[in-house]
């Protein structure tokens, strides 16, 4: 191999021209191959070693700025390249040929004419001899100038972005009085796609155009009147057109409280990136069009159907030659599925209307991988008839990937900006708070305007002040980034804890801009911090005061730390134990109870255990030890931890309960009821003896909760349902229901349980019993039956009272009719025959003989007696079926009535005699005046023939009841007829002289008796009669 | 009006009845001429001169009505209530005729007004007296009239007890 040519030095190499095949067949590859460059727009070189020329194509000429006529050396070539980019270009194509490889570099040539500076790809290939030097190179060369500078503006503006999207949340700009920039965002130049620089002392309609500015013009003027202001609207943009933007314009006040300008801060609500992105693709396409690397160039021959890719083409749909089938068709098999029609379209328009073919597709390479081509060509027509097909294809999936990237890299600084959960802030050179986001003024507590300039600080927490404004300070003449945990005061009391970071801004051209900063509230861990020295303070105070005894003991059986409980337990200073053997602290007949456990815990065991300890000092005593071992790093154990109580009292304590629970027990299990004992959830934790006596179940069943269910199916559910709601309520329960008994049988049960509560009143635990209550249940069912009998028997007779009563009322009204009858149509003959026999005695009298005139008597005599008996008969029944209300009555006028209505009751007939004053009694007039009336008549009628009657009537108090007496020196009556003597029809048998119908005791034995009283006589049927009627008496 | 001479009706349908009326009214001093209507409608057309009774010559309107209860057709009450209907009988005097004092009849026949209630058979005496306080109250001696014959006829009767 020959050495490698020193680019720098003249070259003796000559331009290689390596002829192949005939020369039509070349002048058909040269004519392709410059169809394809100018596709591509690139110009192509070489350079012959032997002679040190460098032969240029026209376009690689232009791009040089050489005219095509005299060719440069290498040298001179050299010389072209700006000082800076050449030791690169030497090296870089050095390397190249060493490495047998082709280069591609990039490096700045000043035009010699223009003196213009234009970035240029070149890419080269060493051609070699056969002994493997360096005859010469060809290659190709493309102007990316343009690309450059787009690369460069894309590159800050990315750095801006990603510093923006950090931190500014929008497009922030300030505006003076005269409606001039004074500052502006990398966001707001970004925008327009300019730098501030370019902006700052423009004016507004400079700037944003006439139209934007007429629109925001109410909204500026508001803001100048010293308002601030925040909005909502389209507004048309000069260079980008309408926008919809949300705003707050914020007024900027001077020390002498005139409103100096403004700051505004914007942000796009429309796609804002949409434009640029259109716009920057079409650069994009064409910068990328001219990257050689990327391009493949094809020829199909439209007649043949065949087609010819170049190698790169090959490479970039990732197909090798073998594998094409080198048609339309087989081109169209690559091309993604769902860009097949637009592809197979542009190609019919290309040929068939002679269209500009230029057109971005995906392919899918073999390998599954979907790649974007961009393509261009040029058709041949011969006679107007298309016969082939030149093109060229890019690469574009790089770009079309960062178009993706960027889309959502604008995306993420979108959301960021507009939800950013920290605090944003922005200063300008001076330090001075020009901007600060919603979050900011959260965090702090105030607003945005009140942030501006240094003002900020006045809300730091007073102690924290000095602090952050020097270091604030300090950052600022350093021009360093700045972190800062701080506390604001905020208004309302409250203390915000705040970590402040800020990074210097520098605008690209290094100047300095200001600073922006975030803010992020941290309180809340500030709190966890101080928690958790609170907790570790808390920690150590237990250790030292806690009443648990604590040591700390080395693997030699040393003590090491005692806390405060454990010598003062042992009565001695800690540094009097500090440093001994525990044996000789606690006394050897104390260390060979625990000295087993020493040896676990060193072993690496940790344990828990209760032992009586014989101390030496203190006595026996229960302590509860738990010791864990200490380990060392390596593994080993260093020592151990041991915290011990005493629990001897807790011991006794225990010791009293089990007696007092074995009492319980006792007592709980030989009770005749069930009782138990269920958790809060009902779950049982102890039922008594009885219990499982009647069950037959075994405790750990029980207690497993899987006891057969002993409800009575009908039961089960209503007093599961009902035990529950206690359960979720708290209120005693208490319920009736049958459980079934070890041999099946179901015996009832007053069943009862209580809650019991711990201190706050959440209960604890149920305590419950079951009282059998069968043979008691057993007794009201029977009682129940029996009372249910009862009542139907009840219901039955009040039925059969009340039928019988109707029809005894319809009997009554039955016999009211008979009666009225009677007394109507019965008596009508009867007076007629007394009438008729009295006419005959009284016309016919004298006519008839004394015989005839008694029969008339006796007819007249029959006829008046059937009529008295059908009067009383008719009385009696009125007397016995009529109501008789009761008042009380002066029974003296009573008596003197009646007997003023009797001549035969008056003397010289008769002498009553009246014992007054007779007692006032409560009856019914007319009844008792009719009944008064018939006992006198009687006294008066019944007396032995010659004998004038003589009558005495007096009373007599019975209790609260009065006796009327009717006493009468008449015929009497035998004792062996006073039964019969108040019935009706009952007459004397031996009273044939006397008149009468029968009727009249018998009347007033129904009136007395109706009345509520009693009547009788007294009478030993030789001296006379002494008739009673007793009634109720009424007081005075 | 000559009332010596005014006009007695009696409305009594058992013949029997009419004839000891009739006995007893010639026992008393009595002038007044008696006309006899035998059941309710006949008492009711005559009372209010219609069919036979047209002719108030033949047929005068009596100042009393001896009245039986028991009476076929129309019942004394229902004739006792249609008198007291008529505006033009409203100072007619009905005197009531019964065999019994039965209470629910006495206490209806007050209700309707009527101005005595008589047991059957009526003596002479007691018919003397009737159309005495019948003639007392037409002369305007309302009040004496009312006590005197409803006292003592009505309340006990004639029938001693047994």
């Amino acid at each position: 191999m020959s050495s490698v040519p020193d680019l720098g030095s003249p070259a003796t190499a000559s331009v290689a021209t390596v002829p192949r095949g005939s020369p039509a067949a070349l002048r058909t590859r040269e004519e392709h191959f410059q169809l394809a460059l100018a596709a591509a727009n690139l110009g192509d070189w070489s350079w012959e070693a032997a002679t040190d020329l460098v032969t240029l194509s026209q376009r690689a000429a232009e791009i040089f700025g050489l005219s095509v006529g005299p060719r440069l050396t290498w040298t001179e070539m050299r010389e072209l390249v700006v000082p800076e980019d050449r030791e690169r270009a030497r090296s870089g194509v050095e390397h190249a040929l060493a490495k047998r490889q082709d280069y591609d570099i990039e490096y700045r040539v000043r035009r010699p004419k223009s003196g213009e500076c234009v970035w240029v790809a070149v890419k080269g290939r060493g051609l070699f001899s056969p002994s493997g030097e360096v005859d010469g190179m060809i290659g190709v060369v493309q102007e990316i100038t343009a690309r450059k500078r787009d690369e460069e503006k894309l590159q800050a503006q990315d750095r801006e972005l990603q510093l923006i999207s950090r931190n500014a949340p929008a497009i922030i700009s300030h505006w003076d009085r005269e409606h001039r920039l004074i500052f502006a965002s990398h966001a707001f130049a970004e925008r327009w796609g300019k730098r501030p620089e370019e902006f700052i002392g423009k004016t507004v309609t400079e700037v944003l155009g006439a139209q934007a500015f007429a629109a925001l013009r109410p909204h500026v003027e508001r803001v100048l009147a010293g308002e601030t202001v925040v909005f909502e609207m389209e507004v048309p943009y000069d260079g980008i057109g309408q926008r919809y933007v949300q705003a707050s314009y914020a007024p900027d006040v001077g020390e002498d409280g005139r409103v100096r300008g403004y700051l505004s801060a914007v942000i796009d609500m429309t796609d804002r990136r949409r434009t640029e992105i259109a716009l920057f693709e079409s650069e994009e396409r064409l910068r990328m069009a001219t990257r050689t690397g990327k391009v493949g160039l094809w020829d199909w021959d439209v007649a043949a159907n065949r087609v010819t890719w170049t190698e790169s083409l090959y490479e970039i749909h990732g197909v090798r030659p073998a594998d094409f089938g080198a048609t339309i068709e087989a081109f169209a098999a690559l091309v993604h599925p769902d860009d097949r029609a637009p592809v197979e379209r542009a190609i019919k328009s290309a040929l068939e209307h002679d269209a500009r073919f230029e057109l971005e597709f995906r392919a899918v390479r073999p390998n599954g991988q979907v790649i974007w081509l961009f393509t261009n060509a040029t058709v041949v027509r011969e006679e107007g008839r298309p016969v082939r097909m030149y093109g060229a294809t890019l690469d574009v999936t790089a770009r079309k990937t960062a178009e993706q990237a960027m889309r959502e890299s604008e995306s993420r600084f979108r959301t960021l900006a507009s939800h950013a959960p920290v605090g944003i802030f922005l200063t300008n050179a001076a330090g001075d708070t020009v901007f600060v986001n919603e979050t900011w003024s959260t965090i702090v507590g105030i607003r945005s305007d009140q942030a501006r300039g240094r003002n900020w600080a006045e809300a730091i927490h007073p102690e924290d002040r000095a602090r952050v404004t020097a270091e604030w300070e300090e950052a600022l003449r350093a021009e360093k980034p700045v972190m800062v945990e701080y506390r604001f005061l905020r208004p309302d009391g409250s203390i915000t804890w705040v970590q402040g970071q800020a990074v210097p801004l520098r605008d690209p051209r290094g100047q300095r801009a200001g600073y922006i900063g975030t803010l992020a509230d941290v309180t809340q861990r500030k709190a966890a911090e101080d928690r958790l020295r609170a907790q570790e303070a808390q920690l150590r105070l237990i250790s030292t005061n806690a009443p648990i005894m604590l040591s700390h003991c080395d693997r030699d059986r040393r003590v090491l730390f005692v806390n405060r409980a454990y010598s003062e337990r042992f009565q001695r200073a800690p540094e009097e134990i500090v440093g001994r053997p525990i044996a000789e602290v606690i006394g050897a007949e104390a260390y060979a109870v625990i000295e087993p456990y020493i040896d676990r815990v060193l072993a690496g065991e940790s344990l828990q255990f209760e032992v009586e300890m014989p101390y030496r000092e203190i006595g026996r005593r229960f302590m509860r030890a738990g010791y864990v071992p200490e380990f060392a790093e390596d593994g080993s154990v260093r020592g151990w931890l041991s915290a011990i109580s005493d629990s001897t009292e807790h011991k006794r304590t225990e010791e009293a309960l089990r007696d007092s629970e074995v009492r319980f027990r006792t007592l709980a299990d030989n009770i005749v009821q069930f009782a138990w004992i269920l958790d809060a959830d009902g779950r049982r934790q102890w039922c008594n003896q009885r219990f499982y006596e009647f069950t037959g179940l075994s405790v750990e069943r029980v207690m497993r909760g899987d006891a057969l269910d002993l409800h009575h199916p009908d039961y089960g559910d209503r007093v599961r349902q009902k035990f529950a709601r206690h359960l979720q309520t708290g209120e005693p329960w208490e319920d009736l229901f049958p459980l079934r008994a070890l041999d099946g049988n179901y015996r009832w049960f007053l069943s009862r349980a209580i809650p019991i509560r711990d201190a706050s009143g959440r209960v604890m635990q149920w305590f419950g019993t079951n009282t059998d209550v069968t043979e008691l249940r057993e007794a009201q069912e029977k009682l129940r039956t029996a009372q249910e009998q009862l009542q139907r028997h009840a219901t039955e007779l009040e039925q059969k009272v009340e039928d019988r009563t109707a029809s005894l009322r319809r009997a009554i009204a039955q016999m009211e009719e008979f009666s009225y009858s009677v007394s109507h149509d019965l008596r009508a003959p009867l007076r007629a025959m007394d009438a008729y026999a009295r006419a005959l005695l009284e016309d016919y009298g004298d006519r008839l003989d004394d015989t005839a005139r008694s029969y008339l008597e006796r007819i007249r005599r029959s006829s008046r007696r059937m009529d008295n008996l059908t009067h009383d008969v008719l009385a009696f029944s009125r007397v016995a079926r009529s109501e008789m209300p009761l008042a009380p009555l002066d029974l003296e006028r009573l008596v003197r009535d009646v007997i003023s209505q009797y001549v035969e009751l008056q003397p010289p007939a008769a002498i009553v005699e009246i014992v007054s004053p007779l007692h006032r009694v409560l009856g019914h007039e007319s009844a008792l005046g009719q009944g008064v009336a018939n006992l006198l008549t009687n006294a008066a009628k019944f007396v032995a023939p010659g004998v004038k009657p003589q009558i005495r009537v007096r009373s007599e108090p019975i209790g609260d009841r009065v006796r009327v007496w009717v006493e009468d020196n008449g015929i009497g009556i035998a004792p062996a007829h006073h039964g019969r003597l108040f019935r009706v029809f009952e007459r004397m048998p031996t009273a044939n002289p006397y008149e009468g119908t029968g009727v009249g005791l018998a009347i007033l034995h129904k009136a007395v008796e109706k009345m509520g009283g009693t009547c009788g006589v007294e009478s030993d049927g030789r001296n006379g009669s002494r008739f009673w009627i007793e009634l109720a008496g009424v007081v005075g | 009006m000559n009332l010596d001479t005014a006009t007695v009706l009696l409305v009594e349908d058992n013949e029997d009845d009419v004839f000891i009326f009739r006995r007893a009214y010639r026992q008393t001093k009595l002038t007044h001429p008696v006309q006899v209507a035998s059941d309710g409608e006949e008492a009711i057309d005559y009372l209010l001169g219609v069919g036979r009774f047209a002719d108030r010559a033949q047929f005068p309107l009596p100042f009393t009505v001896l009245l039986d209860l028991k009476l076929p057709f129309k019942h004394g009450l229902e004739v006792l209530q249609t008198i007291r209907m008529r505006p033009e009988l409203a100072h007619l005097c009905v005197v009531v005729l019964t065999s019994s004092a039965e209470a629910r009849d006495l206490a209806r026949a007050r209700e309707l007004g009527a101005h005595a209630y008589l047991v059957k058979p009526p003596s002479a005496s007691v018919l003397t007296s009737a159309i005495a306080s019948v003639r007392a109250r037409l002369a305007g001696d309302a009040a004496a009239t009312a006590l005197g014959i409803e006292g003592d006829l009505l309340t006990r009767g004639s029938n001693p007890p047994v």
